[in-house]
This record gives structure tokens, sequence and C-alpha cells, in this order.
């Protein structure tokens, strides 16, 4: 998965995601700080059991976009590497949906990067993710937050 | 938008307040204008429930005479003709609280281009009371007389930089014909059961023909919130739509 061609920042991938891929990926002698962010199929959300999650992406789009978020934290923050791996298709509770990996001199700008890279990444990579509950229905979760701040003029 | 609606020239000459007394004073008896502030203007109606928007000027004309049938109508609705008007009012029901026309979008009430007779007083109050300000939740709620929908654009309104463009394009009969991929992605793509698709639209910008195929599919799912691609990168709503472009509705996004 992970592998040579790692000049994307960001990648989707159908396949299970090994987070030490991404640890690698980033390691590098000048690096004094290492964070890394793992978000994981939980088995509840706004009160329904969840059984399963389904992420669908816009491949083209997200790659782009989520390339694009990447390079923009790069520059703002001081830091060294940055990754991200975002999974689609079915995931199982306990799965890791995305993973972020960020080494930097210091660990301050490798926090802070990490931390404004999930966020944005929620608000406008075009990931969309559906739950099925134990009652055996399914829905598109609304991230309402996230609508609300879905930019009218884009860029 | 953040600018005065109904003082916009998009016809005639004529400001869209102007225009749309003029329609009105060709079929009704009375036509009053409602303002936000009592402007002491002759035939106009302040609101006497403050700034809560159209549901509290319905309310507010009732109060000036609850005992005549009201014909409501929004002040941003550039392409609507005296036709639609009379036959709105040709198909009145006054044994119904209301008679509009269905939306050509989701088929629900388009309460801005509708008759509120007396008896739906009670509903337009105990909503207000309530904080409820949607006057389409109210006329949904009563016993309305529903006509069928007269299309897309009679009803359109300029609440967007995106709507006015593509209001405009059909004033100036600037619209062309144009093949547009569209393709769709989670709960679009469900709705329309459709991954991707080929059509022909005269709509000028992403907004309009997004209206188009809400209105195709009856989609529950209004641009608020959305974002559009076209050619595989963010785009604005208002962004010129060209031959061969291949448009992608964004719906709230929830990776992570």
């Amino acid at each position: 998965m992970l592998n040579s061609e790692f000049g994307n920042m960001f990648q989707l991938t159908d396949q299970p995601i090994d987070p030490r891929t991404l640890c690698d990926a980033v390691r590098d002698p000048a690096a004094g700080g290492f964070a890394s962010f793992e978000g994981w199929v939980r088995n509840h959300h706004q009160g329904r059991d969840v059984t399963a999650l389904e992420y669908e992406a816009f491949p083209a789009l997200a790659e782009k976009e989520g390339q694009r978020i990447l390079s923009e934290i790069i520059t703002k923050h001081d830091i060294i590497a940055a990754r991200c791996v975002h999974r689609t298709g079915h995931l199982q509770i306990g799965e890791i949906a995305v993973c972020i990996a960020v080494s930097a001199a210091h660990r301050d700008a490798a926090f802070a990067a990490c931390r404004a890279i999930i966020d944005t990444i929620k608000l406008t990579v075009p990931i969309w993710k559906k739950e099925h509950y134990t009652d055996g229905s399914a829905g598109w979760v609304k991230c309402h937050s996230c609508s609300e701040k879905a930019p009218d003029h884009h860029h | 938008m953040g600018s005065d609606k109904s003082e916009l020239i998009l016809r005639d000459g004529l400001t869209q307040k102007q225009r749309g007394t003029a329609l009105l004073k060709s079929v009704c008896d009375e036509v009053f204008i409602s303002t936000c502030k009592d402007t002491g203007e002759p035939n106009t109606i302040a609101d006497a429930f403050g700034p809560i928007g159209p549901l509290g000027a319905i309310a507010s004309a009732q109060k000036a005479d609850p005992d005549s049938a009201w014909l409501i109508l929004a002040c941003d609705l550039p392409l609507l003709e005296k036709d639609q008007l009379e036959i709105l009012i040709g198909s009145r029901s006054s044994s119904h609280d209301a008679t509009y026309f269905s939306s050509a979008s989701d088929g629900l009430p388009e309460p801005l281009c509708a008759i509120w007779e007396p008896t739906s007083i009670k509903a337009v109050q105990s909503a207000i009371d309530k904080s409820k300000q949607c006057p389409r939740s109210v006329l949904i709620q009563l016993n309305g007389h529903a006509l069928p929908s007269p299309g897309l654009w009679p009803l359109a309104n300029t609440n967007t930089e995106a709507d006015l463009i593509e209001i405009r394009a059909r004033l100036n009969s600037s619209t062309t014909v144009k093949n547009i991929t569209v393709s769709y992605f989670a709960q679009l793509r469900e709705l329309t059961r459709t991954n991707s698709e080929s059509l022909q639209t005269d709509t000028v910008t992403p907004a309009g023909l997004f209206e188009e195929i809400r209105a195709k599919y009856q989609l529950p799912l209004k641009r608020k919130g959305m974002m559009v691609a076209v050619n595989g990168d963010f785009t604005d709503w208002s962004h010129p739509l060209s031959d061969d472009e291949e448009v992608v509705f964004i719906p709230p996004v929830a990776g992570g």
C-alpha cells in the first residue's frame, strides 16, 4: 500500500491502514518530534448503536484536496513531513478510518499541524460516511458543523 | 446577498418591488407592501411581530384585515408572469385554508405565491407563538388546495448570486443547450440510483443545473451546505457552464 510513491502526502485506500508505514514515511534525522492521529470506527453515534461504517470518496478530488490541505499546513507550520491516509469501503468497529503522521523538529509544531490536518480534512475533503445500525437501518452521516462551514466560494 | 432584493431592477426598468406590485394590481383589488418598519406610506403594512421574516409579514397582513383572503407574493420572483397569478386566482378554493402551487423541486407548498384564506390565521398565529417562522411548514399543516407546479423557473427567486445569473440569462434569452456529465456520490448516488449521467441542459450555472436535477429526482437536499466541482475541481455555484463539462454535486462531507 504505502510504498515508494509517497510523493502523494494524502492517499485513499480500500485496504487496512498500517500506521507504522506512515510513521516511517515521515521519519527524518532532523525530526525531534512525531505526532499522529488515528480516527477509529466506534460502535455508537448520537445515541445509536453502530455496527459498521462505509466510506465513499470522490477519489480524484479527495486526493487533490487532501494534498492541497497537507501542502498548506506544511507551509504554515514548522514541520518536516506529513502524511495522511483515509480508508474507503466497508469498515468494522475498531478499524482505522483515517491516519495522520507528522514529524517536526519540535513537538509544538507536530501537535498543532496534526490537529489542523484532521480538522481541515473533515471540512472539505469529499468523503462521505454511511453508518449501519444494529436495527438493520443505515444512514449517511450529516456533519452539521461541517455543512455550516462549507465555503460558498471555495478557494 | 446583503442587498435589498426588492430594489433590484431586472425587467422592464422596474424594481422587483414595482414589478411585483404591478403584477398584483392586475389581479387584486388592493395591493399592500410589507415593510420591516412603519414608513407611514400608504398601502404598506409594517411587521407587527418583529423581524421574523415572511411569516411575520403574512400575520401582519392578516391582522390588518382578518376577513379577507391575502394573495401573498414574494418580492423576488422575476420570472413570474401574470398567467401564473391568474391560474392561482382561478383555482382558488375558499373552502380550503390556502391555495398554492406545489414546488417543482420537492412537491411541497410554495408559500410566497399563494392565497392565504382567513381560516389560516389560527395556524399562522400559533406558529408565531411557538417561534416557528417557516411559512411552508404552516401550509403543510393546513387544509390546503395544492396546484401543480408551474415549472422550475416561474417561482425561481434571487436568493444568491448564482440564482441571479441564472434568472438574468433567462430574461435575456441567452441560454443555450449544453451537454453536461453529472456524477453522483454517496446519498446523491443512492437517491438518483445512478453513478453518472449525461444530460442536456439550458441552465447556465451549476446552481441552476442542481435545481433541475432536484426537480427531476425530487431530491430532499438543498444547495445550502453543499459544494460543487466542475471538471474535477471545486468551483462556485455561479461558475459559467460550458458544453461537455463534468459536474459533481458534493453533499455535506463527513470524512475522518
